[in-house]
């Protein structure tokens, strides 16, 4: 049986780790002969064996715990081991310590995909600083022959798919887990295993015949699932920079005034466009204008910054504000929002066809014109229905709805980017759909809406509220639904789990709101990410406030003075009087 | 008779008077002058104080803050969110110059300036500001004058000194005092940063009524009196 991964050195084809079976082992936190906590309190999720009890600390047990473990137990962890032991290498380090963290030999530094991971000749490993990431749905396996040890602050971290139950680690010496460090597998080592203070375990310490000695830390024998990353051949990892302009103060550019690129490459606001991960930092640039300022939201830091890991999905957005003449009445920035859907969402037996369909919505309160809707896998988007009057104008509460149709042959996650304008103001909104290729999976979806209230200021600034609606276009329930706002906090809510079973049902909408006071105009981005089936879906939600530049004039308080008036009417009583006098005078 | 006329009427009226029925004359004349009495009362509005925004909309709000695209869809718990700093003001007490009064809410008017009370009684807060209390400068607006026969609620503005108090109450029920810091005639068309924008991280209240000559062509006074006031109590 054979799998391909993919590195940087192109496909090396690997044997494939397995799992063994653990016996009565599997069900325990720690297993020891001796256990010594050292300073406060460990937490350990599963069972506790021990024989002799020691330390000054405490514990506490999820499950149950075992005073001198029955002989069976050894036998099942001897039994493992030597499973894991027999099982063919498929990357053997060179001879001597090796630093996990730091290796290039095995593929790419920090980043282990599953296999059988062996070191030679006294070949202690360690897991440096910057840690390392064991990527994929499979098995881990690091036979170590000689001790095992990690810094302070390291961390051991799954992703795409990964489990804590399908890690192991092998070492022939001592195990020494330093302070404030994250660690994840089961370790069998009847040399011992020290875990400083601090550390948490995603995992199980197996000492049958040795000592487990522990300071303030937790470990949890159940098993972590690291979220699904959908990868594909066309797609280690993506980058889309999307482009806001503001002209609130006289300014004319629009998004092709600002050329984008990333480390260095061109690339075109919305279109989505592939990068190898991970591969140290990207950084997105432009070719500025000193007439606008220039900020960085989404997955960028503040300065345009951004990691990939492979199957990352990143957005960059870029806000050019113009630098120009004080207005007083502040434009009103238009506000859209689209949500895609797929069907089917997922194809287990293959490849096939599948229909996205966008359903654009105006959610401000000015028309939006010359909108763009940059996907990136799948073409012609065709507008379906919505511009009931034909004038190409996304009114005030209309919904145009989109479709397009591809064919897909492997999972795949499809973009689009839609921009539109009014007022001189761009308004973007980004929408993302996976579907899952030759796996039963359904994948989740989410979307967010926001809207801030007012849109607009004066130029002393003020209170803004931002409402934002989540809801579930797919099929399956959302756990562990999260919100984030670079501009505004804290964030109120959920509200509207029904239900209360803390998962977003396909339906229910939850509310959420804030409230903050800004001072200049400001594009605010909102993302909401929710996990079902081991998969990770997100949303974005941008808004732009704008706030006027001049204070306004002064208020026109006074009523006309009485005395002035009256005069004002007798003298017009007089005039009429005269005029009719007269005509009388010409009749007579 | 004609001794009795005012030069007025001896110099407009006599060749008219030769030729009409004095009877029909006076009726005419009391007529006119109801009608211009009844303008009087009235008056005549401005323009700028139309009570409409840049958007047609009433300047006068109701509990509109949160936009909501779908009633069935879950109610926010507001009151999470206003716990975080003052309400909405609600009314105005100056004892000194014996005001009492309700607020309205405005915007904006076309031409950019700040909106004003849509009556002589009530004020007018400028809610795309800061609210009374929070840090900046919140700013209201009352007219001076009469209309309708009713004197305005800042016709006596003027006589506020130094260290006069403003109350405030707001929709939460919560008193804040406010101390008069400085009084000051502004020309109607000078900039008016210093009145909404200020960033000393102190809650400002500033009211704004006219005073001056009245300007008829631009239906406006010449000038602005404010009364700048800073936050002493709260609750």
């Amino acid at each position: 049986m054979c799998s391909f991964v993919f590195g940087f050195g192109g496909p090396i084809v690997v044997s494939a780790a397995t799992t063994p079976s653990l016996g009565l082992t599997g069900t325990y936190g720690i297993l020891s002969s001796t256990f010594t906590r050292n300073i406060g309190v460990t937490t350990i999720s599963g069972d506790l064996g021990y024989t002799t009890l020691g330390g000054s600390g405490t514990h506490v047990v999820s499950g149950s715990t075992f005073i001198t473990p029955s002989a069976q137990t050894g036998i099942d962890q001897a039994t493992a081991l030597t499973n894991l032991n027999n099982q063919a290498c498929t990357f053997t380090f060179a001879p001597g310590a090796i630093d996990l963290s730091t290796d290039t030999t095995h593929g790419t530094a920090g980043l282990y995909t599953p296999g059988v991971y062996c070191t030679s000749g006294a070949g202690a490993a360690s897991i440096g600083t910057a840690g390392i990431t064991l990527s994929g749905s499979g098995t881990f396996i690091f036979r170590i022959n000689g001790a095992l040890t990690s810094v302070v602050n390291s961390n051991v971290t799954l992703a795409n798919g990964a489990s804590s139950c399908d890690v192991f680690w092998t070492p022939t010496a001592a195990t020494t887990l330093a302070a404030n460090s994250t660690f994840v597998g089961t370790n069998i080592d009847d040399s011992g295993i020290t875990v400083g203070n601090l550390v948490t375990w995603l995992g199980r310490a197996l000492s049958f015949n040795g000592t487990v000695t522990t300071d303030t830390d937790t470990i949890t024998s159940t098993c972590s699932v690291a979220a699904v990353t959908p990868t594909s051949s066309r797609a280690i990892a993506t980058i889309n920079v999307v482009k806001v302009v503001i002209n609130d103060n006289g300014g004319t550019k629009t998004v092709a005034d600002f050329p984008l690129f990333v480390n260095g490459t061109s690339v075109v606001s919305g279109v989505t466009n592939t990068f190898p991960a991970p591969a140290g930092k990207y950084v997105v640039t432009e070719t500025s204008n000193p007439n606008y300022t220039q900020t960085f939201s989404g997955d960028c830091g503040l300065s345009g910054g951004l990691n990939l890991i492979p199957g990352d999905n990143k957005f960059c957005i870029v806000t050019n504000n113009d630098i120009g003449a004080a207005v007083i009445v502040a434009p009103v920035a238009p506000l859209i929002d689209v949500i895609k859907t797929a069907s089917p969402l997922s194809l287990p037996s293959g490849p096939g066809l599948v229909n996205y369909t966008y359903r654009l919505r105006n959610i401000g309160t000015v028309p939006v014109t010359n909108i763009t809707m940059v996907g990136d896998t799948c073409s012609p988007i065709v507008l379906s229905s919505g511009d009931d009057n034909a004038n190409m104008k996304l009114e005030v509460n209309e919904t145009w709805v989109y479709r397009c149709a591809t064919n897909l042959t492997e999972t795949h996650t499809n973009t689009v980017v839609v921009t539109g304008w009014a007022n001189g103001i761009s308004a973007v909104d980004i929408a993302s759909a996976t579907v899952i290729v030759g796996l039963p999976i359904v994948p989740p979806l989410i979307h967010l809406t926001k809207v801030p209230s007012p849109l607009t200021l004066s130029a002393s600034g003020g209170m803004v509220t931002y409402v934002k609606k989540v809801t579930n276009p797919g099929t399956v329930s959302l756990s562990n639904v999260r919100l984030t706002d670079d501009q505004c906090s804290p964030i109120y809510g959920p509200y509207g789990d029904t239900n209360g079973d803390s998962l977003l049902d396909p339906s229910e909408t939850w509310a959420y709101a804030c409230r903050t006071n800004i001072a200049k105009t400001t594009t605010n981005t909102a993302v909401v990410s929710g996990d079902a089936n081991g998969m990770t879906a997100r949303d974005f939600a941008l808004a732009t406030v704008v706030v006027a530049s001049a204070a306004p004039k002064l208020p026109n308080t006074g009523y006309a003075p009485l005395l002035d008036i009256f005069w004002s009417f007798f003298a017009l009583a007089l005039l009429v009087t005269a005029v009719i006098a007269v005509r009388k005078k010409h009749q007579i | 008779m004609k001794k009795k006329d005012s030069l007025m009427c001896r110099v407009l009226l006599f060749p008219i008077l030769k030729n009409m029925q004095l009877k029909f004359l006076l009726i005419w004349l009391l007529f006119v002058l109801a009608i211009a009495l009844f303008f009087v009362t009235t008056s005549f509005t401005s323009p700028l104080s139309t009570g409409k925004d840049l958007e047609g909309r009433s300047l006068v709000f109701g509990d509109g803050l949160l936009p909501s695209t779908d009633s069935s869809e879950p109610l926010l718990e507001l009151s999470l969110l206003e716990s975080d700093g003052p309400g909405v003001p609600t009314r105005i007490k100056i004892p000194k110059i014996q005001v009492d009064a309700i607020f309205e809410h405005v915007g904006l008017t076309l031409t950019g300036a700040m909106g004003v009370p849509s009556g002589p009684t009530n004020v007018a807060w400028f809610d795309l500001g800061q609210r009374p209390g929070e840090y900046g400068s919140a700013v209201i607006a009352g007219h001076f004058g009469w209309k309708n026969g009713i004197p305005a609620v800042f016709d006596h503005l003027d006589e506020l000194e130094i260290g006069d108090k403003v109350y405030v109450i707001d929709d939460k029920s919560v008193t804040r005092v406010f101390a008069v810091t400085k009084i000051r005639s502004f020309d109607g068309e000078a900039d008016a940063t210093d009145i909404f924008i200020s960033t000393d991280k102190q809650a400002h209240l500033n009211l704004v009524t006219c005073k001056g000559v009245w300007n008829k062509s631009e239906k406006s006074y010449a000038e602005r009196l404010v009364v700048f006031t800073t936050l002493i109590k709260e609750g």
